[in-house]
């Protein structure tokens, strides 16, 4: 079985020595923890290059090795007193997990229900004996706070979700059932059930599974392919690059003619509801004030307006197309949806080999995408949508009404 | 209350024409549209606008791994299926795809993050901001998310060259679980996140448990919420929780992730704020006078994003904004109403006030173990240059030190009589 074998190359690395000599408790527990704590794989016998195919082994080891099949026998009852048959308990697993002999845990939800009159529960109680020691000693403030230890140890928090998923198998989950944060779209009627029960209920719930907690928990990988580098604070010692600071845009330089004809305007002044075109709000309406902003945008800015690419933006880039073009465009993006498998966008950049990629973009944007939604807006207002790229529409943008620009092309 | 902020504002022509591929949530055109609606609105005539330069590889890889840089520098879309195992190893391909100029988009938002950091550092400007930034997902050797670079962490750490501490707020939808991740064994940066968390929701991290470790113990903050939460509920907590924070870790500087996923109405996004709501954060961060570094994140209803971070420039400026949008060259993907402000759907609030009330207890009560400024000596941190926004009698360096003694005394005792505080006067020391 595969999982035999993963199991006898773990605890290969795990040095359990001469039968004369004494297990080394820590290491083993360590060892053990990390082979529970399915993602804490930076694990010294671990190759950082592996970490991500570490993970999915270790959860096969992880249940063979703490829970088998729960029908085999419970180990016989051993002494409270004699700690030796536990190390020996411990010793005879290390060395082949699957022995039948040495029986099998049941699974984790159940270990509450079973007293310390179990070995492989003395284990697990020492281990999170040890575990915590190894928390407080590691904690520098642990010598002056006597109350820190009445303090319940935040790994004995109540689980509030029994469904927390440890970040690698996180990963895994990605992997094995594609998950990613493009399927995660407000899963809101299962999300219904979940947040229905309440907190309290949650918390009961959870008293019950207190002793697995430390088996779930979740850990952050540490070690060099995680973390940051974070050096010691001595002060400001080192200086801080005082050369790449940006480049200034704006406000425009003294040297660079401003025209003093714009007309002031207060700053952050809305839109007026009222002007003096013959049909307001209507496309005309819309598109002469929208150019009339944009031609003193582009006085005001000077250079500015160029750095920002503000001329590659706005329905005016599409004078800058032919009429072909344009309909060539939609007609691409029409005969390519999704579902033919095939990706419009690659058929664009095919096609117009003599526009960059940024031009395509923001033609897109700026004029397709702009005329679908204004197309909406006057269509179906309460359904508006110009974030799903193809969108299943009766009406073809090619019959929107052509409108004459009331503008000259050149500024 | 300082005089008026100067305001450093980042922003690159190209970073909004790369296109993720279609059907992509992400959309870094979104930006464009940001950009001229603060213009729209004449923000630009308060600030100064910069233009980042293109971080270069060795930045990059203060904190990213080099050969993962060196990867997503020579990979692009017609030689990535050469490369199936560096793909793999690195993440790339669904989430995060390598489209045409990735990795100069990558160098334009990373280069506006450091440079705002500069300046903040240099003290050329009290805010910087950098909307292409924010993206907190990436990890050191791998994408993640949507992201590729986490330019937080590099804004960070050169914050830390003049700093001690470091406060990172994250108010994105999803749990900043790169930049946690960073930091977690440090004590020299807190992050403190508000997400959605429950339900396999992305990133899947953020458990109110995770409380940072070793050194970093207590330097982490999660705030796990659940669908739905409103204005007023995500408000009070987001300012019981940061007065507190700022007051005990006493940063010498704020970095503010806003990502706009969290409002209401967003394609991947579940809370239900309204702008106001969203933008009231970060009002209340900019309160404490402390130099801030502001960028942006997710946000996938690109109309409310752009909305979104203009009206929260206007905040960061002082500058109230009025609801109707002015003309602009965009002016259509804001219609019908056109108006800078959105409705909040009539969704519930599956955050019960019993809740958020036991998230709220057990984040204070991590913050009570912490020491005051971890690491640095309290005269270190300048006293004026920190307003807190709450008991100005608490001004005293001496009757804090007190307050703790007093707390650390009930709590030794494990006793919660008021009666108990008396014994503070017979102690010969406090």
């Amino acid at each position: 079985m595969d999982m035999k074998l993963d199991l006898e190359k773990f605890f290969k690395n795990v040095d359990i020595g001469d039968e004369s000599e004494s297990v080394d408790l820590q290491k083993f527990f360590k060892d053990v923890d990390i082979v529970d704590e399915s993602e804490f794989v930076d694990f010294k016998n671990v190759r950082a290059g592996n970490r991500c195919c570490v993970g999915e082994k270790h959860v096969g080891i992880s249940e063979s090795c703490v829970g088998i099949e729960e029908e085999k026998k419970v180990i016989k009852k051993r002494k409270k007193e004699s700690c030796l048959p536990l190390l020996d308990w411990v010793k005879s697993v290390a060395k082949d997990p699957c022995d039948p002999v040495i029986g099998s845990l049941p699974e984790s939800y159940k270990w509450k229900a079973y007293g310390s009159e179990h070995v492989w529960k003395q284990v697990l109680m020492a281990k999170e004996a040890m575990s915590l020691k190894v928390n407080v000693d590691v904690d520098p403030n642990a010598k002056r706070s006597i109350w820190q230890k009445q303090k319940m140890h935040p790994d004995m928090y109540d689980d509030q979700s029994k469904k927390s998923y440890t970040r690698c198998s996180q990963r895994l989950i990605a992997i094995e059932e594609n998950r990613s944060i493009l399927l995660s779209r407000k899963p809101q009627v299962v999300d219904h059930a979940e947040s229905s029960s309440s907190p309290v209920s949650d918390e009961e719930e959870d008293e019950d599974y207190l002793w697995c907690i430390n088996y779930r928990k979740k850990r952050i990988p540490l070690g060099r392919f995680f973390q940051a580098e974070v050096p010691q604070w001595a002060g400001k010692t080192e200086e801080s690059e005082s050369k790449w600071l940006g480049t200034p845009v704006w406000p425009l330089k003294e040297t660079e003619n401003r025209t003093s004809l714009i007309e002031r305007e207060p700053i952050g002044k809305g839109r007026q509801g009222s002007c003096g075109c013959q049909h307001i709000s209507s496309l005309e309406c819309v598109r002469f004030h929208v150019a009339e902003k944009r031609t003193r945008l582009k006085r005001e800015l000077g250079s500015a307006f160029a750095k920002w690419k503000f001329d590659m933006m706005g329905e005016e880039v599409s004078l800058r197309w032919t009429k072909n073009e344009e309909k060539k465009f939609a007609s691409i993006i029409k005969s390519n949806p999704e579902s033919s498998g095939r990706c419009f966008w690659d058929v664009l950049v095919a096609y117009f080999k003599n526009k960059t990629r940024a031009v395509l973009v923001s033609y897109y944007f700026s004029v397709y995408l702009f005329r679908r939604r204004a197309h909406q807006n006057r269509a179906d207002p309460s359904n508006v949508n110009s974030d799903d790229d193809e969108l299943e529409s009766t009406e073809s943008i090619l019959c929107s009404p052509n409108v004459h620009l009331k503008f000259t092309k050149s500024f | 209350m300082r005089s008026k902020d100067r305001i450093s504002y980042f922003y690159d022509g190209d970073v909004g024409n790369v296109y993720f591929g279609p059907n992509h949530p992400m959309k870094p055109h979104r930006l464009c549209m940001t950009h001229h609606l603060v213009l729209s609105y004449d923000l630009h005539k308060k600030m100064e606008i910069y233009r980042p330069h293109k971080a270069y590889p060795v930045e990059l890889a203060q904190f990213h791994s080099a050969d993962y840089v060196e990867f997503l520098q020579r990979i692009n879309p017609d030689t990535q299926h050469l490369f199936p195992e560096e793909m793999a190893k690195f993440k790339l391909g669904e989430d995060c795809p390598v489209f045409d100029d990735m990795f100069e988009f990558c160098q334009i938002y990373a280069g506006g993050t450091i440079d705002a950091a500069r300046r903040l550092n240099n003290q050329l400007c009290d805010i910087a901001i950098n909307w292409a930034g924010g993206l907190h997902h990436a990890k050191k050797c791998e994408a993640s998310g949507f992201c590729y670079i986490n330019d937080l962490v590099l804004g960070i750490l050169e914050l830390l060259k003049y700093h001690a501490r470091v406060l990172y707020i994250d108010i994105d939808v999803h749990h900043g679980d790169g930049v946690e991740e960073a930091f977690y064994f440090t004590d020299r940066v807190m992050t403190v996140s508000f997400h959605k968390y429950g339900n396999l929701f992305f990133p899947g991290s953020g458990d109110v448990k995770e409380i940072g470790e070793r050194e970093g113990k207590f330097y982490a903050i999660n705030v796990p919420l659940k669908d739905g939460i409103d204005d007023i509920s995500f408000t009070r907590l987001f300012k019981t929780i940061i007065s507190k924070v700022v007051e005990t870790y006493q940063p010498g500087v704020i970095v503010l992730q806003c990502g706009a996923d969290s409002l209401a109405g967003d394609r991947l996004g579940c809370f239900n704020l309204s702008i106001d709501g969203h933008a009231e954060c970060v009002r209340i961060v900019k309160k404490f006078g402390l130099p801030l570094l502001v960028t942006g994140g997710g946000g996938y209803t690109k109309e409310n994003v752009a909305r979104c971070w203009t009206v929260e420039t206007g905040v960061l400026l002082d500058t109230e904004l009025p609801d109707e949008i002015p003309d602009n060259d965009y002016i259509k993907y804001f219609a019908p109403e056109c108006s800078l402000r959105i409705p909040t759907a009539h969704i519930e609030n599956f955050n019960s006030k019993s809740y958020l009330g036991t998230i709220k207890m057990q984040v204070l009560e991590n913050l009570r173990c912490i020491q005051h400024a971890p690491s640095v000596q309290m005269q270190e941190v300048p006293p004026d240059f920190y307003i807190p926004d709450f008991d100005e009698d608490e001004k005293n360096p001496d009757e804090r030190i007190d307050q703790h003694t007093r707390d650390k005394q009930i709590q030794r005792d494990d006793e919660y009589y008021e009666g108990d505080n008396d014994n503070d006067h017979n102690m010969d020391d406090v």
